[in-house]
């Protein structure tokens, strides 16, 4: 805490506040639109960064991702369509209610009520970083080989609707990362062609994965936006709102505490978040048939639920590598191009550009709440955004940032050769986080299992080096729960849908 | 055969073939992570190969794909990426944005639409070109022109 308080002055230099606005009434903007992700925005964002001090870029990138998040409600709420997956439960309520009238108001709760979730995580994260950051430095090379495991077992359960396709994505992603020298014997591997000699970056993968889809996603279909919301901005409702939201503590904290938790279980992401606190608040609630017709609790559960999130989702981020949410492991990305490695050292070499990044956080939440009330009222604006031009644009900025990073059309070869097959693969049911995560936890793995291999026959031997030792038994066991509960949800949805299919059946 | 059957007998092979090049890798040390991570691969891809013969799950109907727009702008982006080291980043991504838009959005082709379309594309030019060289000043791919 103290740390924090020391370097909060540097998140307020005019350069980072500039960076800070920018970044937030961008981020509100991209959110709004149907079609962009958070993790594509963020991933775009990466490159532009890398000519930044690291501190302010990663500021930018902390502000985008908080105000994307807050920002998908726009239009969740305007036309029915969530900006971002996170916001899937804040359109059960806020879209009925935008329909009843109520458009700006629901606006409002959903501004407010991100506040005050995402300052709880972020107190959350103050408290917690730190001290795990601490506990991580027990760990040898056999456990950070297993953390790296775990973070894509974690992230290829809850990402893919199928268990198998998402360890299959973190597999091929793990595979990637060993394209070109192999780090500690420079034998080349795996390079087919002259432009994979210097392997693949992550910038380019970054950017190829998330973005290249979109752009072929958004050609797929035009928008056709049915707009049933007739938008009229009122007066001298904002004071009434904020008071009227405060008071629904009860949808607040528990929004705010299911965020926060689901938040640092690695991979779980916002839509999670946000579903599960929206189901506990309307159990809670005393008129829980109000829920779906346009109940301003529903919005307040749901919003503060997945901006709470936000903070905690980078807890085992900065300490272990492993991200809580996709988007958290596109800014994994941004650390390591500036140099920063998670873990201890970054809370003790890194403090400044760490606490000024995390200062940045909170601050990023109060200017989301500000920008996004002053943007309410002109929102409904950002939804008549063309997709031909959007798609064009994004494909720009793709390429752009691709080669900037190296001033290498390799990379933008390589970038777009990843995209296109990430499409395929999306079409048949991949998901882009857990290959993302293999890229980026490939080093990881691979460093420590060969140091660790190393030490192993030297010693005891590799299977009795990887798979005894407490802190390994309870990374193991979590890995293998993680895989357990994925395969668990996925035969029970296999049953509801056979089930499902044999009602149908016996109706006709 | 159901459609992810096929994605887990096209993952096996796949796995296979990358098994096979390993022989290529000179340092055996080097192949150690990339053969542990193929034999995961293969074997998760048996299981989902099995898992999907052996309870083939209810496909929903898709609707029909639209080769023609998703591969006319893979067509696209292929000349547009093979033109930027011709004539430069700022000219190429001019002629691509006017192309995505106009061919794209062909059924809205319309005097006035067409008109600013042409002056979207120069000021999405010109945005990028103050924003990238003369504010950030990095290095874009440079060509005959620009």
């Amino acid at each position: 805490m103290v740390d924090f308080l020391t370097y909060f002055p540097q998140a307020l230099t005019p350069i980072n506040l500039l960076v800070l606005v920018l970044g937030v009434i961008g981020g509100l903007f991209l959110g709004a639109t149907p079609g962009l992700s958070p993790t594509m925005a963020v991933a775009l964002l990466v490159p532009f960064t890398f000519h930044m001090e690291p501190a302010t870029g990663l500021v930018l990138l902390g502000a985008v991702y908080t105000a994307t998040v807050a920002g998908g409600a726009i239009s969740a709420i305007l036309i029915n369509i969530p900006g971002a997956p996170a916001n899937i439960a804040t359109l059960l309520d806020g879209h009925p209610m935008a329909k009843q009238g109520q458009a700006q108001k629901a606006l409002y709760y959903c501004f407010i009520s991100s506040l005050v979730g995402g300052l709880f995580g972020m107190v959350i994260m103050i408290f917690f970083t730190p001290p795990l950051a601490e506990i991580s430095m027990e760990f040898g090379p056999s456990e950070m080989f297993w953390i790296a495991v775990f973070g894509i077992s974690v992230m290829a359960g809850l990402t893919s609707g199928s268990v198998l396709k998402g360890l299959i994505g973190g597999m091929f992603g793990l595979l990637i990362s060993v394209i070109g020298f192999s780090p500690m014997l420079a034998t080349p591997r795996f390079v087919f062609h002259d432009v994979l000699t210097g392997g693949v970056a992550i910038v380019p993968a970054l950017i190829g994965l998330f973005a290249i889809p979109q752009v072929f996603s958004l050609m797929e279909t035009s928008h056709k936006l049915t707009n049933d919301v007739e938008f009229k901005p009122q007066k001298g409702i904002l004071l009434k709102t904020i008071k009227e939201n405060l008071s629904h503590v009860k949808a607040l904290s528990i929004g705010s505490v299911v965020g926060s938790i689901i938040g640092v279980i690695p991979g779980a992401g916002g839509q999670v978040a946000g579903l599960i606190a929206y189901d506990q608040v309307r159990k809670f609630s005393k008129n829980p048939q109000s829920f779906g017709t346009g109940n301003p609790e529903g919005v307040a559960a749901a919003e503060s639920a997945n901006n709470a999130m936000v903070g905690p989702s980078l807890i085992p981020l900065l300490t272990l590598s492993v991200p809580g949410s996709p988007t958290a492991a596109v800014l994994l990305g941004g650390l390591l191009i500036h140099g920063l490695f998670p873990g201890p050292d970054l809370f003790r070499s890194h403090a400044d550009v760490t606490y000024t990044f995390i200062a940045s956080l909170v601050l990023a939440q109060f200017a989301m709440c500000i920008f996004g009330i002053l943007m309410a009222r002109y929102s409904h604006s950002v939804m008549k955004v063309p997709d031909l031009e959007m798609a064009a644009a994004v494909t720009v900025l793709a390429v752009f940032g691709t080669y900037s990073v190296q001033n290498s059309f390799d990379d933008v070869i390589v970038m777009f050769s990843l995209g296109t097959l990430m499409y395929i693969g999306r079409k048949v049911g991949f998901s882009a986080a857990p290959v993302v995560l293999g890229i980026i936890l490939g080093a990881i793995a691979e460093d420590n299992f060969l140091k660790g291999k190393l030490i192993a026959d030297t010693d005891v031997g590799v299977l009795h080096y990887f798979f005894t030792g407490s802190l390994n038994l309870i990374i193991i066991a979590l890995c293998a729960a993680s895989v357990g509960y994925s395969v668990f949800s996925e035969a029970r949805q296999y049953k509801k849908a056979k089930a499902r299919a044999r009602a149908k059946e016996a109706g006709s | 055969m159901n459609r992810d059957a096929i994605v887990g007998l096209v993952c096996l092979v796949m796995s296979a073939v990358l098994y096979a090049t390993l022989g290529h890798i000179e340092e055996p040390r080097a192949a150690a992570f990339p053969r542990t991570i193929i034999i995961t691969m293969g074997a998760l891809s048996a299981l989902m190969l099995l898992q999907h013969l052996l309870f083939p799950k209810p496909q929903a109907k898709q609707s029909p794909f639209p080769w023609i727009r998703v591969g006319g702008l893979f067509v696209i982006i292929i000349v547009y990426l093979a033109l930027l080291e011709v004539v430069g980043f700022y000219l190429a991504s001019f002629l691509f944005f006017m192309t995505v838009v106009c061919i794209m959005g062909f059924k809205r082709l319309t005097v006035k639409q067409t008109v600013s379309w042409v002056l979207g594309s120069v000021i999405f030019t010109a945005i990028l070109f103050i924003l990238f060289s003369v504010l950030l000043e990095v290095q874009t791919p440079r060509g005959l022109l620009i």
